[in-house]
C-alpha cells in the first residue's frame, strides 16, 4: 500500500456473514450487477433482472424488474423509490424504471411508476454507463458509453412529464460518474476527464483532464467529488481540483459514508507479479479525511459492493456472503488511542465527533499528565491550559509549585486570567511568579505585564497593584496609572513614596470629580507636607478647575456653549489647613477674592485663622492682620456668623474684632463692659455719648463700674438730665466707692436738690391754687344752690342768633331757642354745646371681663395676672390714714399705670420721652394732663380732671425704679410707693363724697359682680379714665350733675 | 467573503523542510511540532488585506517526498507565487533548490512569483545554511528571500504577504493577464462584474441560479 505515513487504527469490528446466508441463499447462482441502498433498505440487482430488496431484518423481496438484465440502479435515500435502468430486450435499449416500492402491483412487486427509454431518439443507441438521481426527485441524470449525458427534469415518478436535454461538451469517452451537487451542478466523471456542469445553463467546465474508472468517483460530505485514479485520490470543488491524496493501485470502488471514504482496491493486481495463483482479493480502506487516519485497513475476498446503510458498512463478497463493519463507540477508539498515547489524536477525534467539553477536558488532562510524566512540562501546561473552566486549576498549579517550572505556571496563569476564570489568588500567584522570574533572569516579565495596556491579561487589579506594591512600588504604580486606579496610585506615592509633589501633579491631571474627591482624602497630607502646592491646587479646584492635560480651549468652549466651570466648596477643604493657618489663609483670600459667594464657613474659617495668625504673629505684623480682620468683619458680603466669630474673637482676646462685633450687633453695653474692665473709662463714656440717645443705661453701666472721678462730672449731668437714676441711688452708688470725694459729686447733688427744690415750690403753689379753686368751686356750688341764676345771654348758642321765646336755659349758661335745641339735642337734659365738646363716654366693660379677655389676649397671661398682682388688685389695700384735708380724699388701691406698657413696651421706655409716653398711657388723655398744669378751671362738665399730684411723683418714682429693677433689682418699687411724700393720692368720689376713713376691700375683688366699676383702675382706659370721678358710670345720677 | 483577487501558491521544497507548517503557521497560527508526512497534496485558504484590497490566498501544500513528484507538478500549472522552501538546518535542501526551481520554472507560466525562504530559523544552533547564501542564490535567481520560522512565526506572515504584494504589483503594472486563470489570479465576484467586461466567459460564477422546473 501506498498509504504512507497516516496513521493506523482499527476502529471497525468485522462481522462476517451476518445475514446468516439469507443472501447467499437467494442469489444463488447469480451474479450481482448493481448494489444500491437507501431508505433503510439495500437493492441488490442481478444479471438475470431480478432486483431484491433487502430489509434490516434481512427480509428479502425480489421481483423481476428487466427481463434480460440490470445494469444501473439508484435507490433515493429518504423516498421509496428504486430508479434502475436494464434492458428488456436484447440489443442496446436501455430502460429507466421508477419503482415505487411502497405500493404493490397484482403480482404483489413493487408498482413501477415509470418506464421511459434512456437514449433519446435522436441519438444512435448507446450503453448507459451512470446514473443520478438528485434527491429532490425531480433531475435525473444518465451518461452512456459514448460520452453524452442527458438530464431529465421533472418528476421522475411521473411517466414522461419532465423535459430531457442532452449535455454539450462532456467529451466522447465513456461516462463513468455522475453526481449532483446541490440542484444546478452536475459533476461528470468520464474516462478521460472531470467536469463539472451547470444544469440551468447546460454549459460544462472541465476541472481535470483525468478520468476514472467507473464507480471510482464519489461526492464526499455532498460537496466535493472524490475521484480515484491509479496513483492518488482527487478532490474536486466546482472551482477546480482540491487536494489530492497520494494512493498508488488499483482502485475498484469508492464509497463515500459520513466523514469516511471506503477505497477497495484490487490487490491481486498489486500482487500479480509476486504471487499469480492467489486467490483474488480485494482490500478495503477506510479513511478519515478530515483527520487523515487510515481507520480500518483489512484484505477480503472478492468484492462485490459496498453498501452504507444502517448506520455503517456492509460488504458483499462475490460469494455472495455479507460483512458487517461495525465503527467501535467513541469511548473504545479513544481508549485505544490512550493506550498508544495518542492523546492528539484522541482530542482531534473527539471535537470532530463534539464530544462534550467535559470528556474532552479529561483527554486534555490525561495528555498533560502524559507529557508531564514525561518531563514534556512546556507542552504539558499547553493541555492543561485547554482545561481551564473546567478542571480544578489547584490541580494543575500544585503540579507547577516548583520554582523551575516557574514559566508554565506563568502561561497557565495567564490564559487562566485571560479566559477570566482567575480568582485573586492567581492573581496573586501570577505576580508573585513574574517576581520570581525577574529575580532570575530580569526578564522584566513583571514591567511588560504591568505595561500591557490594552489588558490582554483580565486581572483583578486591585490584588495586583497590592501584590505589587510588596514588591516594587515603583511598578506598583506605574500599574495603578495604567489602569487609573488613583486612589492606589495616591495611597502608595503619598504612604510608600512619600513623594507629595508627585502626588499633587497626580491630581492635577485627574478629572474634576476624581481631583476632588482625592484632594478631599489626601488632601490633609498633602497640605501638611507641600503647603504651597497643595494649596494652589485647591485654589484652582475651588474656582476653575480643568485636569492640567486637557487643552486649554477644549471643543465646548470653541462651540461657544458655555461650560459650567466644575468648581467644588471650599468649606470641604478648609479642616485639612488644621496646622497652617498661613496656607489656609492663603487659600481663603483666594476664594473670597475670586467668588464673593463663600459659605459662612469660609469667612468663619477666614476670620478665625486671622485672628489665630494675628495672636501669633510679632507685634509689628500684628496690625495689619487687624487691618484684614476688620476689612473681613466690616465687608457686607461677608457671610460669617457672628457670634462664633466673637466667641473666636474673645477667646484670643481681639479687641478690635470684639468691639467690631459688639457694635455690628448692637451690644453696646458689652462694649462699655469691656472698656470698663480695660479700665477705659474714657473710650466707654464715648460709647456712652455715641450710643447714650438709644440707650440710656450705658451711662448706668459706667456709673456702676465705678468709673474715674475725672468722668463723673459728664456721667451725672447726663443721669440727671435723663432721669436715669433716681438721686439717692446715685448716691448709694457712688458711696461704695471709697475713691470719689464730695467735691466730686457735689454739683450734681447741688442740681438735684435745686430742682428738688423746684419741684417742690411749684407744687406747692400748684396746691394752693387747687386749694383757691376748690373753695371758688364751692362757692358756685352754694350760688347754685341757693341763688337765682340769672341767664342773660341773648343769642342762642345753636344759631347765634338772638333768643326770642320759647328758649331753653341750662345752668352752663347755655341758652337756646327751643327749637335749635331740639334740633341739636340729643337728649332734654343736656346741654348741646356742652355735649359736643365732651362726648358722653361709653360704658367700660366689667372689669373681670377685661381681665379675661387680656388674659386670653396676651402672649403671657401669668405676666398679665403677676402684674395685677404687681398692683395689689387682688391684696387687701393697705389703707393710709391721712390728717383730715379740706377735700375729703379715699384710700383706695395704689393707683395703678396703665397698664399697657407690655414687657417690651418697656424694654422701650428709656431715653428721651419715655417718661413722657408714660404719662401719657397712665394718664390717658391730655387734656386732662394740660387742664393740670394750666391751672385750668373745669368750667364744663366732664373734660377736666384734677390729677393728683401724688401719682405723678409717683410716677416719677416708678420710672426709676423700674430701671434699677432691670439692673439689680435692689429695690422695690413698693417701698417707693409707701415711702412717697406724696404717696397718698386723693381722688375724688363722686358717689361717696365723704367716706368712713378705713375700708377694708372685702366687697371690692374686682372680679365681683357687686364690685363697683367705678374702683376699678383698669375699666376701659382707652375711653374713659377710671379716676376721672365724671366718668360716666351706671350709679351715677345724671341729675347730681351740678352742670346739667 | 467576497475578495478583489485570488490568488494561488504553492509551497514546494524538500521533505521536512517544514512547508506544512507554513502553511499552518500562517492559515490556523498554530504549530504542531509532530506532523504527518504530506501525502499528495494539500491547501489552505486565508484572506488579506493588501493596498485596503481583500485578497484571498489559495495555497497548495505539497508533498516533498520524490514519489510524490509526479502529482504534485500537475499544480504548479495556475500558481501565481511559490514559497521554495528550504530548511537551514539542512544544506542537503538547499542543495536541491536548483532542481525544484527548474522544476517550477517548467512547469508553470512564467511571470509566477516565487519567493526563497530558509525555514527553521529559530534553530539558530544547527544552522548549516548561512544566510548570506541564501540571499546570494535568491539574487542570482531573481528571487525574493526570507527567513522564516514556522514554529515562532517570524517572518510568516510577511513570506505569504511579501509574495502577495509582489503579485499585486505585477498586476498593476500589467504583468499579469488577470483575466487568465491559468496564471493563477481569479478576480473576484464583484470585481468581474465591475471591472473586467469580458471576463465573464472566464467561469467565475457567470450564470445565474436556475431554478428548478
Amino acid at each position: 500500500m501506498a498509504f504512507l505515513e497516516w496513521r493506523r487504527f482499527t476502529f471497525f469490528d468485522v462481522h462476517r456473514n451476518i445475514d446468516n446466508g439469507k443472501i447467499a441463499e437467494c442469489l444463488q447462482d447469480t451474479n450481482v450487477t448493481v448494489a444500491t441502498s437507501g431508505n433503510n433498505h439495500v437493492v441488490l440487482c442481478d444479471v438475470t433482472g431480478w432486483a431484491h430488496l433487502i430489509s434490516r431484518s434481512w427480509e428479502i423481496t425480489s421481483f423481476k424488474a428487466y427481463d434480460l438484465t440490470v445494469s444501473l440502479a439508484q435507490q433515493l435515500p429518504h423516498d421509496p423509490y428504486l430508479v434502475t435502468i436494464g434492458e428488456n430486450e436484447a440489443g442496446v435499449t436501455p430502460l429507466i424504471k421508477v419503482w415505487d416500492w411502497s405500493r404493490v402491483d397484482r403480482h404483489g412487486n413493487p408498482q413501477c411508476v415509470r418506464t421511459s427509454r434512456a437514449v433519446p431518439s435522436h441519438m444512435y443507441p448507446t450503453q448507459a454507463t451512470a446514473l443520478a438521481v438528485h434527491d429532490n426527485k425531480n433531475l435525473l441524470a444518465v451518461g452512456f458509453q459514448d460520452g453524452s449525458v442527458t438530464l431529465y427534469r421533472g418528476d421522475i415518478a411521473r411517466q414522461r412529464s419532465g423535459k430531457m436535454k442532452t449535455l454539450p461538451d462532456t467529451g466522447s469517452s465513456p461516462i463513468t460518474g455522475l453526481a449532483f451537487k446541490g440542484a444546478d451542478k452536475l459533476f461528470v466523471v468520464s474516462r478521460a476527464c472531470v467536469m463539472v456542469c451547470w444544469t440551468s445553463s447546460e454549459r460544462c467546465t472541465v476541472l481535470d483532464a483525468m478520468g476514472a474508472a467507473p464507480a471510482c468517483s464519489v461526492l464526499a460530505d455532498g460537496h466535493r467529488l472524490t475521484v480515484a485514479t491509479t496513483d492518488a485520490i482527487y478532490c474536486y470543488t466546482t472551482e477546480g481540483r482540491g487536494p489530492c491524496y497520494a494512493l498508488e493501485g488499483e482502485k475498484l470502488r469508492l464509497n463515500w459514508f459520513r466523514s469516511y471514504l471506503v477505497i477497495t482496491t484490487n490487490e491481486t493486481s498489486n500482487k500479480a507479479s509476486s504471487s499469480t495463483n492467489t486467490p483474488k482479493s480485494h482490500h478495503i480502506t477506510i479513511l478519515d479525511i478530515q483527520n487523515k487516519f487510515i481507520v480500518f485497513s483489512k484484505s477480503f475476498e472478492e468484492i462485490d459492493a459496498v453498501l452504507t446503510e444502517w448506520g455503517s458498512f456492509y460488504i458483499l463478497t462475490k460469494n455472495k456472503e455479507m460483512i458487517y463493519l461495525e465503527e467501535k463507540d467513541l469511548q473504545s477508539k479513544l481508549s485505544l488511542l490512550f493506550k498508544k498515547n495518542l492523546y492528539d489524536v484522541a482530542i482531534r477525534i473527539a471535537s470532530s465527533q463534539h464530544y462534550d467539553a467535559e470528556g474532552l477536558t479529561e483527554i486534555y488532562k490525561q495528555y498533560g499528565d502524559h507529557l508531564y510524566n514525561k518531563g514534556d512540562l512546556k507542552c504539558a501546561i499547553d493541555q492543561y491550559v485547554k482545561t481551564i473552566g473546567w478542571l480544578e486549576t489547584s490541580y494543575v498549579i500544585r503540579k507547577y509549585l516548583e520554582s523551575r517550572h516557574l514559566e508554565p505556571l506563568i502561561q497557565y496563569l495567564e490564559e487562566l486570567h485571560k479566559k477570566g476564570f482567575a480568582t485573586e489568588d492567581h492573581t496573586t500567584l501570577l505576580l508573585t511568579c513574574y517576581v520570581k522570574i525577574d529575580q532570575h533572569d530580569h526578564q522584566g516579565k513583571l514591567k511588560e505585564f504591568i505595561n500591557s495596556k490594552d489588558k490582554v491579561i483580565d486581572f483583578d487589579v486591585d490584588v495586583a497593584i497590592k501584590v505589587v506594591r510588596q514588591v516594587s512600588v515603583d511598578d506598583a504604580l506605574s500599574l495603578a496609572a495604567n489602569h487609573k486606579r488613583h486612589d492606589w496610585y495616591l495611597r502608595m506615592v503619598i504612604e510608600d513614596k512619600k513623594e507629595f509633589k508627585q502626588a499633587l501633579d497626580y491630581i492635577a491631571e485627574l478629572e474634576f470629580d476624581d481631583a476632588d474627591m482625592y484632594m478631599k482624602k489626601y488632601g490633609h497630607k498633602l497640605i501638611q507636607h507641600e503647603p504651597e502646592e497643595s494649596t494652589n491646587l485647591l485654589k484652582l479646584l475651588c474656582t476653575d478647575y480643568k485636569p492640567r492635560s486637557c487643552p486649554l480651549a477644549d471643543e465646548s468652549s470653541l462651540t461657544g456653549r458655555f461650560r459650567e466651570p466644575d468648581r467644588s466648596f471650599p468649606d470641604d477643604y478648609v479642616h485639612m489647613f488644621l496646622s497652617n493657618s498661613e496656607r489656609l489663609i492663603d487659600f481663603l483670600e483666594h476664594m473670597i477674592a475670586t467668588d464673593t459667594n463663600c459659605s459662612s464657613l469660609v469667612y468663619n474659617a477666614l476670620i478665625e485663622h486671622y485672628i489665630h495668625v494675628w495672636a501669633k504673629s510679632p507685634e509689628a505684623e500684628k496690625k495689619t492682620y487687624e487691618q484684614k480682620v476688620l476689612t473681613v468683619l466690616k465687608d457686607p458680603d461677608a457671610d460669617y456668623d457672628k457670634d462664633q466669630t466673637l466667641i473666636i474673637c474673645q477667646m484670643l482676646g481681639f479687641k478690635t474684632g470684639i468691639l467690631h462685633l459688639y457694635e455690628e450687633k448692637k451690644l453696646w453695653r458689652s462694649q462699655v463692659a469691656l472698656h470698663l474692665r480695660d479700665g477705659q473709662a474714657e473710650l466707654a463714656l464715648s460709647v456712652c455719648r455715641r450710643r447714650g440717645a438709644a440707650c440710656p443705661r450705658l451711662w448706668l453701666d459706667v456709673l456702676w463700674a465705678p468709673p474715674p472721678p475725672a468722668c463723673l462730672p459728664e456721667l451725672l449731668r447726663v443721669v440727671d438730665s435723663e432721669k436715669l437714676l433716681s438721686p439717692i441711688l446715685v448716691i448709694d452708688c457712688l458711696a461704695s466707692t471709697p475713691t470719689y470725694t464730695l467735691g466730686d459729686v457735689r454739683k450734681y447733688l447741688m442740681d438735684v436738690l435745686k430742682s428738688e427744690d423746684e419741684v417742690i415750690t411749684r407744687e406747692q403753689e400748684l396746691a394752693s391754687k387747687y386749694k383757691s379753686e376748690i373753695e371758688k368751686m364751692k362757692a358756685q356750688i352754694q350760688t347754685i344752690q341757693n341763688e337765682a341764676v340769672i341767664f342773660q345771654s341773648s343769642r342762642c348758642a345753636a344759631c347765634n342768633r338772638p333768643l326770642e321765646m320759647p328758649t331753653v336755659h341750662f345752668l352752663c349758661q347755655h341758652s337756646f331757642h327751643q327749637d335749635c335745641f331740639q334740633t341739636y339735642s340729643e337728649s332734654e337734659r343736656e346741654c348741646p354745646s356742652c355735649v359736643s365738646s365732651a362726648p358722653p363716654p361709653r360704658a367700660p366693660p366689667a372689669g373681670a371681663e377685661l381681665l379675661h379677655s387680656r388674659l386670653l389676649a396676651d402672649h403671657d397671661p401669668f405676666a398679665v395676672v403677676s402684674e395685677y398682682f404687681g398692683r395689689g388688685l387682688f391684696n387687701k389695700v393697705t389703707v393710709v390714714t391721712e390728717p383730715p384735708e379740706p377735700s375729703p380724699t379715699a384710700p383706695v388701691p395704689t393707683p395703678a399705670p396703665a397698664p399697657a406698657p407690655a414687657p417690651a413696651v418697656a424694654a422701650q421706655s428709656y431715653g428721651p420721652g419715655a417718661e413722657a409716653k408714660l404719662r401719657l398711657q397712665e394718664g390717658q388723655s391730655k387734656q386732662v394732663f394740660v387742664s393740670n398744669t394750666a391751672k385750668q378751671v373745669a368750667p364744663k362738665g366732664t373734660s377736666v380732671i384734677p390729677v393728683p399730684e401724688g401719682r405723678m411723683r409717683l410716677m416719677e418714682q416708678q420710672q426709676y425704679s423700674s430701671s434699677l429693677e432691670a439692673n439689680m433689682t435692689k429695690l422695690e418699687p413698693q417701698i417707693h410707693t409707701k415711702k412717697s411724700p406724696f404717696a397718698s393720692p386723693s381722688v375724688v368720689r363722686k358717689k361717696e363724697p365723704k367716706i368712713s376713713s378705713t375700708i377694708t376691700n372685702d366687697n371690692r375683688n374686682p372680679f365681683d359682680e357687686n364690685y363697683d366699676e367705678s374702683k376699678n383702675p383698669f375699666a376701659d382706659e382707652t375711653k374713659n379714665d377710671p379716676t376721672n370721678p365724671f366718668g360716666d358710670d351706671e350709679d351715677y345720677d345724671k341729675n347730681l350733675n351740678p352742670f346739667s | 467573503m467576497a475578495y478583489a483577487y485570488l490568488f494561488k501558491y504553492i509551497i514546494i521544497g524538500d521533505t521536512g523542510v517544514g512547508k506544512s507548517c507554513l502553511l499552518l503557521q500562517f492559515t490556523d497560527k498554530r504549530f504542531q511540532p509532530v506532523h504527518d508526512l504530506t501525502i499528495g497534496v494539500e491547501f489552505g485558504a486565508r484572506m488579506i488585506t493588501i493596498d485596503g484590497k481583500q485578497i484571498k490566498l489559495q495555497i497548495w501544500d505539497t508533498a516533498g517526498q520524490e514519489a510524490f513528484r509526479s502529482i504534485t507538478r500537475s499544480y504548479y500549472r495556475g500558481a501565481a507565487g511559490a514559497l521554495l522552501v528550504y530548511d537551514i538546518t539542512r544544506r542537503d535542501t538547499f542543495n536541491h533548490l536548483t532542481t525544484w526551481l527548474e522544476d517550477a520554472r517548467q512547469h508553470s507560466n512564467s511571470n509566477m512569483v516565487i519567493m526563497l525562504i530558509g525555514n527553521k530559523s529559530d534553530l539558530e544552533s544547527r544552522r548549516e545554511v548561512k544566510k548570506e547564501e541564501g540571499e546570494a542564490f535568491a539574487r542570482e535567481h531573481g528571487l525574493v528571500f526570507m527567513e522564516t520560522s514556522a514554529k515562532t512565526a517570524a517572518n510568516v506572515e510577511e513570506a505569504f504577504i511579501n509574495t502577495a504584494k509582489e503579485i499585486y504589483e505585477k498586476i498593476q503594472e500589467g504583468v499579469f493577464d488577470i483575466n487568465n486563470e491559468a496564471n493563477g489570479i481569479k478576480i473576484g465576484p464583484q470585481h468581474s462584474n465591475a471591472g473586467a467586461g469580458g471576463a465573464g466567459g472566464a467561469g467565475a460564477g457567470g450564470a445565474p441560479p436556475g431554478g428548478c422546473c
